[in-house]
């Protein structure tokens, strides 16, 4: 499973790949350049894309997603 | 109708990252705890009110009566911990793409209410109740 922050990877079909972010919106934002991303490469998502969102212990919020491509 | 008004397949809970396997309907409850907070100074005799505390909760009622499943929830229940549970708008294969919705939303949750109902001849239904444990966003 692949892991960014605030760039792009290279996205595999079928291999998962995990997104974090501070922010819902940013999350969003990251989601959305994989999608225009992966459509580009001739792929669509096929699972996850769920944005979960986790206050640490530190008192931080932290939102991550983890989301699958696939060639239909 | 508007074209653009979320139909009620299409809203569905995620939990632990994934949506609900064969889930038949979903709750989200948010309420507000208040208190009167009115004084001498109110007038036109309404109350005032103040926000005290807040909680959140998510119901899912689902047909997967798995032994994968039934035992995963009870184990979750058991184990008193919390698990990411949320809500999103979703489409794709089996519908289950989340499609981060504006209404989006996720918090850590505990499994406080399980219930399984067994109706002879008939589909399994379980039903769970996550009771949301700190902040939603």
């Amino acid at each position: 499973m692949s892991k960014t922050k605030n760039d792009i990877p290279a996205i595999e079909a079928g291999k998962p790949i995990t997104i974090e972010a501070e922010s819902r919106q940013d999350a969003t934002e990251q989601l959305n350049a994989l999608r225009k991303q992966a459509e580009g490469d001739g792929l669509t998502q096929t699972e996850g894309g769920f944005i979960e969102y986790q206050r640490t212990a530190e008192g931080e919020d932290k939102f991550s997603a983890v989301i699958t491509f696939n060639k239909l | 109708m508007a074209l653009n008004k979320v139909m009620g397949q299409n809203f569905r809970a995620f939990i632990a990252g994934a949506a609900v396997n064969e889930a038949t309907n979903c709750q989200v409850t948010i309420q507000g705890n208040v208190e009167d907070a009115s004084t001498k100074d109110s007038v036109g005799g309404w109350n005032e009110e103040q926000m005290t505390s807040k909680q959140w909760s998510v119901q899912v009622d689902n047909i997967d009566a798995s032994l994968s499943n039934l035992r995963a929830l009870i184990t979750r229940f058991n184990s008193d911990s919390t698990t990411t549970v949320g809500w999103d708008q979703t489409s794709g294969s089996q519908n289950r793409v989340a499609q981060n919705a504006a209404f989006a939303r996720s918090g850590q949750a505990i499994l406080n209410d399980l219930s399984i109902a067994t109706p002879n001849r008939q589909t399994i239904t379980v039903s769970c109740q996550y009771q949301g444990s700190g902040a939603l966003s």
